[in-house]
């Protein structure tokens, strides 16, 4: 071999090992970004299967159903004659003790026992309140009734009866 | 010149497709491992849950007022149910509207109840339950069972522990009822409930025009006739709502409906007796008639914890 042809087996080698010097870092660098990229795609796209899963099972909700009212409407209460002479019709919540014979009309608070016409019902407690409203009955009376709780739900002689 | 960058680009491409697959796989595998991570079962009675590993049974949980859960079991995030975790038993059986009547008589509010589609079985949800003496944000599932009591499960948690509630609906998911071969379908039927509507709206209809009587008339024959017509008013009711056709879930509320809707009807009869009476006697029958028309919304009331809207 003639140190000419040494020469350019020399300069060939070198070149090339230059290229490979550059090229190294940024084989590297693509690398670490090809992977990292994917990763991140790979997690995404599972975790959102995962929550779509999740959601899916846990919030299937049936559908359906219908409106059903939850309580009688308000009505006048019924009076007793006698009693009606001997009450004030402007008295407000009756005490018990004052009228043995009258249990307290429950949830009336301004309705004497014969009005001259039906009279309205005032609450004394705020209306159990529903996730959706009424559709045209009144509650105002009937949702007295339920105010106080589990005595007043389930203790018959407070029922609203009044108008 | 070319050959050496060619040769390059062709042994650098699959590895870096070879690098991006690998990366997509772990990827897709990291955050997929934990919900396939081996859950852990708790049973008690009937019920069979699997549960993360970051939940351990435990001994104790608030008491929620009004509920009384038999054969219960306790889950918490580290076995600690103060503030947060799940309970699931059994409720008594025999209530209209699945849920004990003390503890609905007992809210403030009527709670959101849907039918959610379970894993196995269809539950009724009901949320955002105010609870007097219970601080705790609470869900319930209840699943009705045509053979035996329901099955009842408390997910609770205090306001700094809502993510935690996630992790219970999820547990909640996985309930499977051991020795049931039957359960229930919960969805409500929309045309029976339009036919209980109805008729219960006529019998507000009637009523009301017969207590606005009754109040301008309130003695003698005419309190006598109009008590009668009230009787027949409840009793025509009853008679309406008899022909309906309730699903097994409707069919104990109905029954408790109607009964109540008798003794409204038997109520009324005795006021109209009563009206030759004492007023004492009178009041004692008026009495009779506000208690028995109580256990009418009661009945009503009933309903919209099967999933009826509240009308």
């Amino acid at each position: 071999m003639s140190s000419v042809g040494v020469e350019r087996l020399l300069t060939r080698t070198g070149r090339r090992r230059a290229r490979i010097g550059v090229r190294g870092p940024v084989l590297l660098i693509s690398s670490c970004v090809a992977f990292a990229g994917a990763f991140a795609i790979g997690r995404t796209t599972d975790s959102r299967g995962t929550a779509q899963a999740e959601a899916g099972s846990t919030l299937a909700i049936v559908t359906g159903g219908g409106v059903i009212p939850v309580r009688l409407e308000s009505a006048p209460p019924i009076g007793i004659p006698a009693m009606a002479r001997s009450r004030p019709s402007s008295q407000l919540t009756p005490p018990v003790a004052s009228s043995p014979t009258v249990p307290p009309a429950p949830g009336v608070s301004v309705a004497p026992l014969a009005p001259a016409q039906p009279a309205p019902s005032i609450s004394s407690a705020p209306a159990k309140q529903q996730p959706s409203p009424s559709t045209g009955s009144p509650t105002s009376g009937g949702g007295s009734q339920h105010s106080g709780g589990s005595s007043t739900k389930s203790g018959g002689g407070t029922f609203d009866s009044s108008g | 010149m070319r050959r050496p960058d060619q040769s390059l680009t062709r042994a650098v491409l699959p590895v870096l497709v070879l690098v991006a697959l690998i990366g997509y796989l772990a990827g897709h595998g990291h955050s997929g491992g934990a919900p396939t991570e081996a859950k852990r079962t708790a049973s008690a009675g009937s019920v069979l849950l699997a549960y993360p590993p970051g939940w351990r049974t435990a001994r104790t949980a608030p008491a929620i007022p009004g509920l009384t859960i038999a054969h219960a079991v306790v889950l918490a995030p580290n076995g600690d149910a103060a503030h947060v975790g799940l309970v699931a038993g059994q409720l008594p059986a025999g209530e209209p509207s699945v849920l004990p009547r003390p503890f609905v008589a007992s809210m403030r509010t009527f709670p959101e109840t849907n039918v959610v589609n379970l894993v196995e079985v269809n539950a009724f949800r009901y949320s955002r339950l105010s609870i007097p003496g219970y601080g705790l944000a609470l869900t319930l599932y209840a699943v009705p069972s045509p053979a035996g009591p329901p099955t009842i499960i408390a997910c609770y948690a205090s306001g700094a522990l809502l993510a935690d509630m996630r992790t219970c609906q999820q547990i909640v998911d996985t309930l499977t009822l051991t020795g049931q071969a039957q359960t229930a379908d919960l969805t409500p039927n929309a045309a029976y409930a339009r036919g209980l509507s109805t008729a219960i709206r006529l019998l507000d209809e009637r009523r009301g025009r017969l207590r606005r009587e009754l109040a301008l008339h309130a003695a003698g024959a005419s309190m006598q006739r109009l008590a009668t017509g009230l009787a027949a008013v409840f009793a025509d009711t009853a008679a309406s709502l008899s022909p309906l056709e309730p699903s097994f879930i409707a069919g104990r509320a109905q029954s408790a409906l109607i009964e109540s809707i008798r003794r409204t009807q038997s109520a009324y009869t005795a006021l109209a007796a009563a009206t030759e009476a004492s007023p004492a006697g009178l009041a004692a029958a008026r009495a009779q008639v506000y208690k028995a028309e109580g256990q009418v919304n009661e009945a009503l009331e009933s309903f919209a914890f099967l999933g009826y809207e509240p009308g």
